[in-house]
């Protein structure tokens, strides 16, 4: 469904990404660890579209994101590792603002959002403006808008911050249902005990090169995926 | 700790000029040095050489008949007029609505001090404009009047004293504006509103000074005594530019006094209005029956609903719809009145007259520049568009659609007046119409491709990209310069090739720049913006 093709990112002289090449199928949730500054998020932002790169291809069930990149952002969501927000807007208007965009039904939208506001508790709070929620409240703002149009791929940058612990089960439940549902979801994370327990695969990237990845036992084999990390991180 | 916030303050209003966010370093020397050469060109070679003009046709006269203190009091008046529009609307946002308030005051820094520092953002705006007119007022009053102690010392007074004064009073606004606001729900309206009355009020009592002015003006001999008994504040400030002792004292204690006054204000006050919460929505969601639209229609309605939640953005890039509303009123009222003064004006010359009405709506709808900071202000926000599957050309169509809401029905309402009360032929009406939606078109796009060359998305206030920056400024002054030109150009050359066809010529330019910039922003600015 997702595959970065020697994915290369340039700032000025230094390289952020270097070489990077990854695939990832439906029906896989595919973690993607390493220390701040690796490369994760510029990885992210250029598989999301947002972030040109110098070399390399990113496509999404074929199509470039540089070539097509409406096409892609059709079949993808993203949600940043701090979910800003339009604060002028309420919960509600914004969420009917994405689903416009995205060519969601009345009928559909509806439905989702009550689903989705339900399951993270957020539905009283919809007719709120944004900037009187907290933090968690927009992650979760975030994470309705992007289930909101039903997408086969959803890319996440540190999901988890901000979640209270039922919110991050809910989420955690929400992402094996679309990856069983023929989705997939490739994600960053610095917690290793969720990824070792949600993913079914993982990568593992160091100075913007990819240094392992592959199933969770083919990466971390008998050790827990913190001493597999914390040995090549040395 | 005053100094590290000053220099704070001062770095992100150079940085506002002088760094390119786009390509995120310091801007080349070369940029630099033509921003610079922007700015001499526009604020004082243009805007300082009217002002220039105007003080030099005056302190002659005026201070051989002995009128000196009449020079000082109107060009005071014109500098505080343009102090007011420069700084009055952004007061209540630079020094409430930082993002870095929580921040500043969660550290071990003295209120006084975030106080200044803030302070001292709102007076340097307020120096770049009211300095404008009072540089050319003292100098064209120096090179006027023989050198003595009096015409050194009152002009420089006079000087200081002003620029105080409009501190005084574009904080002092913003302060009414963020109490009464921090027990409204909709704070932008309430802003919005309690910031029009005060202008209002404001511009009402500048008119009654210059109605007192002009009956002095009319029976000169007479009147200097009634003026000194009935409106002695007019006449002391007039006679602390003319270096009279007294009411150059009687002044700066005033204008101290209040300064002082203004200043303990803030500082006692603004813990309280920047942490408190109130009116918070306290709606619960009961369901939603919204209509899906198309994501055209919701682009715009996200630009607009940005353009009307600030009132920063509301009242600064959208003020001049609403004074050509005004303007097309005015004219449909005092019909009569207009036609006779501008006939009288141009006597023999009608030529001029359509050229004129052109050039009016050019200039004023220089103030209208909602797309100017458009860009700028999705701020940390612009990865959600980035996002979207939506192409770039459609998210600034939305930005480009928002503004010709705004300004293209004032426009054409004034167009329309004009034709009406100016008596303007068929043609000439058809040509004053069109201009101004051409001139509508033309704006937006302009204010949208100086935002895209100078876009700023790391702002900790959003007056910083309303009011600031090299992008907003040229794209509220140039256009304004244009319309001048445009004015200018009736009044020197409509009667020797005719104003039709001037009219007709600037048309074709204003719609040339209009397809230039539209070829512009879909190749280069849809690039610009994707890689923001």
């Amino acid at each position: 469904m997702l595959s970065i093709s020697h994915l290369t990112k340039k700032y000025g002289e230094t390289v952020a990404v270097n070489d990077l090449t990854l695939t990832i199928n439906a029906g896989e949730i595919y973690g993607f660890i390493g220390h701040n500054g690796a490369g994760k998020t510029t990885t992210i932002k250029a598989v999301a579209g947002i972030l040109g790169f110098d070399e390399g291809e990113i496509t999404i069930d074929g199509s470039s994101i540089k070539t097509d990149p409406i096409v892609c952002k059709k079949k993808m969501a993203y949600i940043p590792d701090n979910p800003d927000l339009y604060d002028y807007m309420t919960g509600i208007k914004y969420l009917n603002f994405i689903a416009d965009v995205f060519g969601v039904s009345a009928a559909d939208r509806q439905e989702r959002i009550k689903k989705y506001a339900d399951v993270f508790d957020l539905t009283d709070d919809l007719a709120k403006p944004v900037n009187e929620y907290s933090h968690g409240m927009k992650q979760k703002l975030a994470i309705i808008s992007a289930w909101i149009h039903q997408p086969r791929l959803i890319i996440m940058d540190e999901p988890f911050v901000g979640l209270d612990p039922v919110a991050s089960h809910n989420l955690k439940t929400m992402m094996r249902e679309l990856c069983d549902n023929g989705g997939a979801i490739f994600f960053s994370t610095h917690v290793l005990e969720v990824a070792e327990k949600l993913c079914d695969k993982v990568a593992i990237i160091k100075a913007g090169k990819l240094i392992k990845s592959g199933t969770m036992e083919e990466v971390k084999g008998d050790s827990s995926l913190e001493s597999v990390f914390l040995e090549l991180e040395d | 700790m005053l100094k590290t916030l000053i220099r704070k303050q001062l770095l992100e209003i150079n940085k506002s000029f002088f760094y390119d966010y786009r390509r995120n370093r310091a801007k080349t020397k070369g940029r630099i040095v033509t921003s610079i050469l922007l700015y001499l060109v526009l604020l004082v070679g243009v805007l300082g050489g009217m002002f220039t003009v105007m003080a030099g046709s005056m302190a002659g006269p005026l201070s051989e008949a002995g009128f000196d203190w009449l020079y000082f009091l109107i060009m005071d008046g014109v500098a505080i007029i343009l102090g007011i529009f420069g700084s009055v609307f952004s007061s209540y946002s630079s020094l409430y609505l930082a993002k870095d308030n929580d921040f500043l005051l969660s550290m071990p820094i003295p209120v006084r001090h975030i106080m200044v520092a803030r302070l001292l953002g709102v007076y340097l705006m307020d120096l770049m404009y009211t300095l404008v007119v009072l540089i050319p007022m003292c100098i064209m009053y120096w090179i006027a009047v023989p050198a003595s102690v009096a015409s050194i010392v009152g002009p420089i007074v006079l000087t200081v004293m002003t620029t105080l004064f409009v501190l005084v009073l574009s904080t002092g606004l913003g302060w009414v504006v963020a109490r009464i606001s921090l027990k409204m729900k909709n704070k932008s309206l309430a802003t919005t509103f309690i910031a029009l009355a005060g202008i209002g009020l404001y511009y009402f009592i500048y008119f009654k000074a210059v109605n007192i002015i002009q009956d002095f003006i009319n029976n000169i001999t007479s009147m200097e005594i009634k003026i000194e008994g009935a409106v002695k504040p007019l006449y002391f400030i007039g006679k602390t530019g003319a270096g009279e002792t007294v009411p150059m004292l009687v002044v700066s204690a005033v204008v101290i006094v209040l300064t002082v006054a203004v200043y303990l204000i803030l500082n006692r006050t603004f813990i309280k209005i920047v942490t408190t919460k109130t009116g918070a929505s306290r709606t619960v969601y009961k369901g939603d029956s919204s209509k899906a639209r198309s994501a055209d229609k919701a682009l715009l309605f996200r630009e607009l609903k940005r353009f009307t939640s600030s009132s920063t953005y509301t009242l600064n890039c959208g003020m001049g719809a609403l004074m050509m509303v005004l303007a097309a009123v005015f004219l449909l009222i005092k019909g009569t009145f207009v036609f006779g003064t501008i006939s009288e004006l141009f006597g023999g010359g009608e030529a001029v007259i359509p050229v004129v009405a052109g050039g009016i709506i050019c200039a004023m709808m220089a103030m209208v520049d909602i797309t100017a900071p458009s860009v700028s202000l999705e701020g940390k926000t612009i990865w959600i568009s980035q996002s979207l599957p939506v192409s770039s050309m459609q998210i600034l169509n939305a930005k480009l659609k928002t503004q010709l809401l705004i300004s293209l029905p004032p426009a054409v309402l004034l167009a329309i007046s004009e034709a009406i009360v100016l008596k303007l032929g068929i043609v000439d009406s058809i040509l004053v119409v069109v201009l101004s939606i051409a001139a509508a078109i033309a704006q937006a796009q302009f204010g949208l491709f100086m935002n895209l060359k100078n876009p700023n998305l790391n702002w900790t206030s959003e007056m910083m990209v309303i009011k600031q920056g090299l992008g907003i400024f040229i794209a509220l002054f140039a256009p304004m310069i244009l319309g001048v030109v445009i004015i200018f150009s009736g009044i020197f050359l409509a009667n020797a090739i005719g104003g039709t066809l001037l009219l007709g010529i600037w048309l074709v330019l204003t719609v040339v720049l209009a397809v230039l910039l539209d070829r512009w922003l879909r190749k280069r600015g849809t690039v610009i913006y994707e890689s923001l």
